[in-house]
This record gives C-alpha cells, sequence and structure tokens, in this order.
C-alpha cells in the first residue's frame, strides 16, 4: 500500500516540461477572451443578466448587480482573461476570473451548460499550476519564477479531467433512447436538412443512429487513444472531425467544440509543445534554459490528497443521481455537474395555478410577467426551477396579502419523441410543502 | 510485446468501428422508405398550401367584408335610419366574424400592419372614445387610441347608445368618426392582402424547414401566441376571472366580453360566442391545412401521419370538437371554468406534443445550448 502510494507520489511530482501547461495557458486564455467578448457582443449580459426581472439562482442570496455592475463584471472577465493569456499577475487573474466566472455561473440555472461547467473546473485547476513561469510577462517582472519545467500533476489533472468529461459524457450515451431509438437525434437532425452535402441525409433514421452510436463509441473510447502514444495522432483527428461535425450539426452548442478541440492538446508530448512555443514570437529555447521548478517537499501529501479528493468527488457526481428512484432524464434528480450532454429533447407546457383560498379565486400566473421566454422554456420541464419560481410567486402575494396562497403546478411534458404525459400531480399545494424534490409531485415516467 | 499492444490497439478501433458500420448498414436497410410525401423536409407543399389556400383567402374575405362594410356606412351616412343601420349592423357583424379568422395569423404582414392592436383590443374606455370624437382628435394607429378603436369601437357606437340613430343625428361628428374609423380600418385590409400576396407570399415558401424563424414555426408559435393572448385570456380567461394582474386573481368580470354592448342590446351572448368560435375555427383550419373551399389540404395533421403520430392528431381534432361542442351548449362566456379549462387544454397539447413531434421550438434560448 505504502509502496503503491509512493509510486502515486512518484509519478505525481516528476519533473516534466513546463510547455504543454504554457501552451494550454495560451490557448484556454485565448478562449475565455474570446468567449467574454462574444457574450458582450451578442448582447447577452444584457439579455441574460440584466434585463431579466426574475432570477433561478443556485442560491436564493446571489443576486444580478445590475447594469451596472454587470457590464463591470464582464469587463473584469475580458481583463482577467487577458491577464491569463500573457501570463500577466497570472494568479491574481486566474483567481479574478474564476471566482467571477463562477458567480455570474450560480446565477441563474437557465443558463447552466456542462461546457461553462468544464470552464468553471478547468480555470480552478490553472489557478493552482504555474503555467505563468515560462513565456510570460511575470517572468520579465519577477525573473527569478521562470522554470522550464513543472511536475507531472500539473498536466495530468488536465487530462485526468478532460478524459473524465469524455467517459462520463460516453457513458450518459448508453441508454435506450439512445442507442435504440436514436432520441434525440432522430428528432434533430430532420431539421438539418439544408445543411451542404450532409443535408440530403439527414431525414434517414439511419444517420441518427449512426450518429449516435458513433458519439457514444466517440465519447467512451477517445480519450484512451489521446492517453496512448501510437494512437494519438489519430485520435486527435477524429476529436477534430468529431467535433467540427457537432458544430456544423448543432451551431447552439456554441463555444463547447472549441473548447474541446483546443484543450485536448494538452495530451500532446513535451517536444511537440515546445515546438509550438519555438515558432511564437520572442520565444526562446527551452533546451538551453534550464531552470527546474523545485516545490516544497512538505506540501506534496496535501497536494496528493486534494487531486485525490477531486477525482473521487468527480467520479461521484454522475453516479449520485443513482440515490433517487425513477426517470432521470424525467425527474432531472442529480442531472447536472455530470457530463450530461444533448441527450434529451424535453418539451411541453407547465402551468402555474395561484389560488387564494379566502377568496376562493385562482389563476393561471402570467409567466410572461416575470420570465423571458428563455427562462420559461428551460423551467417548464425542470422541477427544481419549477418549485423555485412558484415559491417566489406564493411568496409575492404573501407579502401583498399577508396570507399564503395555494400554488399548484400543472403540466404535460414529452421526453425524447414519446407522447407527452403528466409531469406533476396538479393536487398537491407546492407552496405548503416543505421538501418538494423528494417528495412525490412529479408523477413517474411511464414508458 | 509491443507490436502485439501496438495491433490491439488497433484492432479495437477497428472493430468500433466496423460495429458502427454494420449497424448502420443494418438500420439503413430498415428505413429506407422514410422519404417520401409529406415527410419531406423543406415542407414546400405545406407552406404553399397554407399561404395560397389558408392564409390569403382569409385576408381576401376580411378584406371584402370591409369593402361591403366600408358601403354600408357610406349609405347610412346619407341617411341614418332604420334599414341602413340594419344594413351597418350586419356588415359590422360580417367584417368582425371575418377579422377573427385574419387575427389568428398573426405574424409577418399581420405584425407590420399592426392589426390587432388597432383592431380589437377590449374593452374600450368609452371616455376617451367620446372625448375623441368630440374633439375630433383621433389617429386610428397611435397607442394613445388603443382603447378606442376598431371593432369595440365601433360595438359601442352601433350598441351602446339608448337611441343610435339618435346618437349619430344629432353630431355629425360621430358620423364623421364612424367613417374614418371604418376606412381607416379597410385600409389595413387592402394592406393586408397586397402584403400577403406580395414578396412575402415566395418568402414564406421558401422559408422551409421547422428551425426558429422558418415560416413553419413562426406559423405555428405565433398563432398559439395569438391563441393563447387574445383567444384564452382576453375572450374567456379574463371575464371568467381566471387571469389578473400579477400576483393576484380576479374575480369573474362579465363587463369584460368581447362585443360587450351588442349583448347588452340583444339580450345574449350568442354573438360573442360566435366570434370565439370563429376565431378557434380558423386556428384548426391552419392545423388542418383547409382551404376556402372547405377542402382539406396538406396541414399540421398530415405531417403528424407521416411520422406516425395519428393518436396524437386524433386528440388534437377531438379537442376542437369538444370546444365547439361546449360552445353550442353554452349561452354566456361567463359562468363554469370548464371554457376556460377545455380552450387552454388546446395550448398543452400543441406545446407538449405537436411542437415536439414536429421539432418546432417554442423559445430562442438567446445562449449557447447544453
Amino acid at each position: 500500500m505504502y509502496r503503491a502510494l509512493n509510486k502515486f507520489n512518484n509519478i505525481l511530482f516528476k519533473q516534466v516540461s513546463i510547455a504543454p501547461l504554457v501552451v494550454l495557458r495560451l490557448v484556454f486564455g485565448g478562449l475565455l477572451l474570446f468567449s467574454t467578448v462574444r457574450t458582450a457582443q451578442k448582447g447577452w449580459i444584457e439579455e441574460l443578466y440584466i434585463d431579466p426581472i426574475y432570477h433561478f439562482g443556485f442560491f436564493p442570496w446571489l443576486k444580478p448587480l445590475g447594469a451596472g455592475g454587470m457590464n463591470l463584471v464582464f469587463l473584469l472577465l475580458g481583463l482577467s482573461a487577458v491577464g491569463i493569456l500573457l501570463g500577466l499577475f497570472y494568479r491574481i487573474s486566474t483567481l479574478l476570473f474564476f471566482l467571477l466566472f463562477i458567480y455570474v455561473e450560480l446565477l441563474d440555472k437557465t443558463y447552466y451548460l456542462n461546457h461553462y461547467y468544464l470552464v468553471t473546473l478547468l480555470t480552478f485547476w490553472l489557478l493552482l499550476v504555474p503555467a505563468h513561469r515560462w513565456y510570460s510577462l511575470d517572468t520579465l517582472i519577477f525573473p527569478n519564477i521562470k522554470s522550464s519545467q513543472c511536475a507531472n500533476w500539473h498536466i495530468l489533472i488536465f487530462k485526468a479531467q478532460l478524459s473524465i468529461v469524455y467517459f462520463f459524457a460516453g457513458l450518459a450515451k448508453v441508454n435506450p433512447d439512445w442507442l435504440f431509438r436514436a432520441q434525440p437525434m432522430a428528432t434533430w437532425l430532420p431539421g438539418k436538412y439544408s445543411i451542404p452535402v450532409l443535408g440530403q441525409w439527414m431525414h434517414y433514421k439511419a444517420t441518427a443512429f449512426l450518429l449516435s452510436w458513433a458519439g457514444c463509441i466517440y465519447d467512451l473510447s477517445i480519450w484512451v487513444f489521446l492517453w496512448i502514444k501510437k494512437t494519438r495522432g489519430f485520435a486527435y483527428v477524429l476529436v477534430l472531425i468529431f467535433h467540427i461535425l457537432t458544430a456544423i450539426l448543432f451551431p447552439r452548442i456554441g463555444m463547447f467544440p472549441l473548447i474541446m478541440v483546443t484543450s485536448t492538446i494538452i495530451f500532446f508530448s513535451p517536444s511537440w509543445h515546445q515546438k509550438v512555443l519555438s515558432f511564437l514570437p520572442f520565444a526562446t529555447n527551452m533546451n538551453d534554459s534550464d531552470e527546474p521548478y523545485h516545490p516544497e517537499k512538505k506540501w506534496q501529501p496535501y497536494i496528493s490528497a486534494v487531486l485525490l479528493t477531486y477525482l473521487l468527488i468527480q467520479l461521484y457526481l454522475p453516479f449520485r443521481h443513482l440515490q433517487y428512484p425513477g426517470h432521470l432524464f424525467w425527474h432531472e434528480k442529480g442531472y447536472r455537474f455530470s457530463w450530461r450532454v444533448m441527450l434529451m429533447e424535453k418539451n411541453g407546457y407547465t402551468d402555474i395555478i395561484l389560488r387564494d383560498p379566502e377568496n376562493n379565486l385562482q389563476k393561471e400566473v402570467n409567466q410572461d410577467d416575470y420570465l423571458t421566454a428563455f427562462q420559461k422554456q428551460q423551467m417548464r420541464s425542470q422541477p427544481d426551477m419549477i418549485v423555485q419560481f412558484a415559491k417566489h410567486v406564493g411568496d409575492e402575494f404573501r407579502n401583498e396579502y399577508g396570507y399564503a396562497p395555494e400554488v399548484y403546478v400543472k403540466s404535460r411534458i414529452s421526453l425524447n419523441g414519446r407522447r407527452s404525459q403528466p409531469f406533476t400531480d396538479d393536487t398537491i399545494d407546492i407552496y405548503a410543502l416543505v421538501d418538494p424534490i423528494s417528495s412525490n409531485w412529479i408523477i413517474p415516467l411511464e414508458e | 510485446m509491443r507490436t502485439k499492444g501496438k495491433i490491439t490497439v488497433g484492432s479495437i478501433f477497428t472493430s468500433l468501428f466496423i460495429l458502427v458500420a454494420v449497424s448502420v448498414l443494418f438500420t439503413a436497410c430498415k428505413d429506407k422508405t422514410d422519404d417520401d410525401g409529406p415527410t419531406e423536409t423543406d415542407f414546400t407543399d405545406h407552406l404553399t398550401n397554407q399561404i395560397n389556400e389558408v392564409i390569403i383567402p382569409t385576408m381576401e374575405t376580411y378584406q371584402a367584408k370591409m369593402l361591403d362594410f366600408v358601403g354600408a356606412v357610406e349609405s347610412f351616412a346619407t341617411a341614418a335610419d332604420e334599414a341602413n343601420l340594419a344594413n351597418v349592423r350586419s356588415a359590422y357583424q360580417a367584417a368582425y366574424l371575418a377579422y377573427q379568422a385574419a387575427a389568428v395569423h398573426n405574424y409577418f404582414a399581420n405584425v407590420n400592419v399592426g392589426l390587432i392592436e388597432t383592431t380589437n383590443l377590449f374593452p374600450i374606455e368609452v371616455s376617451l372614445l367620446e372625448n375623441l370624437i368630440e374633439t375630433e382628435s383621433y389617429n386610428f394607429s397611435t397607442t394613445a387610441q388603443q382603447r378606442a378603436n376598431g371593432f369595440p369601437a365601433l360595438d359601442y357606437l352601433l350598441y351602446g347608445p339608448n337611441d343610435v340613430l339618435d346618437y349619430f343625428n344629432t353630431d355629425a361628428k360621430r358620423l364623421g368618426f364612424l367613417e374614418a374609423l371604418v376606412s381607416d380600418m379597410k385600409s389595413k385590409a387592402d394592406l393586408l392582402v397586397s402584403r400577403w400576396t406580395g414578396n412575402l407570399k415566395m418568402n414564406f415558401i421558401d422559408n422551409g424547414g421547422t428551425q426558429l424563424g422558418s415560416s413553419i414555426s413562426v406559423q405555428l408559435n405565433e398563432s398559439l401566441i395569438y391563441y393563447e393572448d387574445h383567444i384564452r385570456e382576453n375572450k374567456a380567461g379574463i371575464p371568467i376571472g381566471r387571469l389578473g394582474p400579477n400576483d393576484s386573481p380576479i374575480p369573474a368580470d362579465a363587463t369584460k366580453i368581447e362585443a360587450y354592448y351588442q349583448s347588452l342590446f340583444e339580450g345574449n351572448e350568442a354573438f360573442t360566442l360566435a366570434l370565439l368560435r370563429t376565431s378557434v375555427e380558423e386556428m384548426e383550419d391552419i392545423y388542418l391545412g383547409e382551404t376556402s373551399k372547405g377542402a382539406n389540404g396538406q396541414g399540421y395533421d398530415d405531417l403528424l401521419i407521416a411520422r406516425e403520430h395519428s393518436s396524437v392528431d386524433e386528440d388534437i381534432k377531438s379537442h376542437y370538437q369538444n370546444i365547439y361542442n361546449l360552445l353550442a351548449n353554452r349561452t354566456t362566456i361567463t359562468g363554469d371554468e370548464v371554457l376556460y379549462e377545455t380552450i387552454q387544454t388546446l395550448v398543452t397539447l400543441y406545446k407538449s406534443d405537436l411542437f415536439p413531434l414536429l421539432n418546432v421550438q417554442d423559445a430562442d434560448g438567446a445562449n449557447d445550448g447544453d
């Protein structure tokens, strides 16, 4: 046991070339900058964080800062991304980006995206690794931090993280809807008929099956082939093909293909990265200057412990849904933070009915008074968001009239090409429920 | 050992892709018959039928009825007597019914023309209307006049006063207003027809697919939004008392029904119910692709059937029948909430079955997906 641990330690703290980490910093920093500018340029700061009246915060106390504040947040996000890219006040820049990005992500569940979650995690690790010790402005300001080497774990953690993303994205596709009904691909693809060349194949069910199976096999296995030196080149070609294809077919997934295509280059060999670095302006030859990296040994056990704990959490999260009975896609308990990407086409209609028990009056809450079309669309099939909104509307009533209303949810939802079914028990007053998530107001999916 | 490892990795990869290729071939053979008839993905036939047989005829009917109405009002202006009043009223009713069908198509040209806001926001504000007439300061395109415009204003003018002939004969400004209003409404109807039969017609047909912004997506979404806001809410929900501002429920209020003054005058809500029925019928015409001659052209029902969802089609059709049956057995809009619930259920059927099965989204997430 001790020997195994020792061996594990040796692997983690082995000195390796810093080149892959530096290239990752450059590429990822550039990506963060691009993503921030893109968000601002598309008007999303206003549309997503300033204009909406109500937000489905992950924490009720967390609120957007208003127009000035939110614009400032995104300005700082952009500046800190520049800091990461240039390696300028790197730790501060990365910490700032990390905190602000988390803040923005936690503001509204409506906008939850797996790849934003990935960005958060990758930024967290960028914060902890010395990606600024080579080819950065920091090395000009503080020359003594310059180092051509880093610990092996500084690079391994990113490879492990990306492997986890692929593996669990693949594992999530191992389900009857995906494999045997080719859903939701069979629903989505026919709409892509106008795509050049490929469009003519999109309405065949066979195409949906092909892409479903290929996607599943790709996700489950590609990371293995990226680890193995001999298959790496071919695997990366597949990475390119896969993500370019998804970008063409599903432009709505936005930054995701770009993130994966760029971050997976961390799998390439140090010599490949050194070559890349040598092409950059002001590059110095890495082999000639050999400043090793000497981290303090006493930290090593703690670092190992943190890494192990992190990986265990990452392995646990995608399985946490097993504690909730029923169909995961239906109740969505334990769905987020698990690399479940593009698995569902869930649609329907959800009415929130507010009842004034004292005057025996009831009405359908006009959701447009509170929510944007996008928020409405996301809420209607996600129970935790329904509860959150129902409680909010109920609270408003209680604040105004001094007594509690009753709130009922009447909903029909269709999942992955099935006919719609009643989603919620509309005889249960949600406002009175103490713990709606664990209660049985969600009617189980009938196959 | 090394060589062996190399072969293993390679062979895993190869076998995986052979597996995929085989499964593809297998399914390809099975499903090749998919691409005939209404499963076509650009929907040219469907859209051609919608524009030529459903939308344009509806607009032309409204235009024709408005033309009749203008004629009746002109005669009434020369002699405001019983006979001419009767003609005006019957032309008004015909135009109002034709409007109900036209208004359901609340997208593209209709939105550009601003049809609903200027033609049928009810209830009206009588004091605002009287003031506009008195000061002759009306401008039918302004938002300031939204609550004294269109058919609801006509409803008041033609049925509201105790003695309608006396009302018009004592003040020429009132006749002036009537003529100006009807002529303005007629010019909007003309504009509708010219827009729908112009460039829009081909653009509508060429705008295929079901993605957001496609003709199908726009037609289904916008007509359903009209159904929700104007049929479910304004015509039924508000008078029945199932809707209200923000978080406060409101009691039922029979004064908020459509064609309110006529219902008082006639002592029944038959016309109000007929207006509601006509608007629901146009929703069904869109669904069925039913032509102006009553023939069943290619509609959304055919798209569902082609995708082997005829049970959804049957549910939707029978639900339209439920609404008609309910309206036939009803003498007032207000009363029990069954009418509201039944109207509402159609929205649920559309949103939770029709839309997803046809892969029509109902909102544009202003963000990336997944």
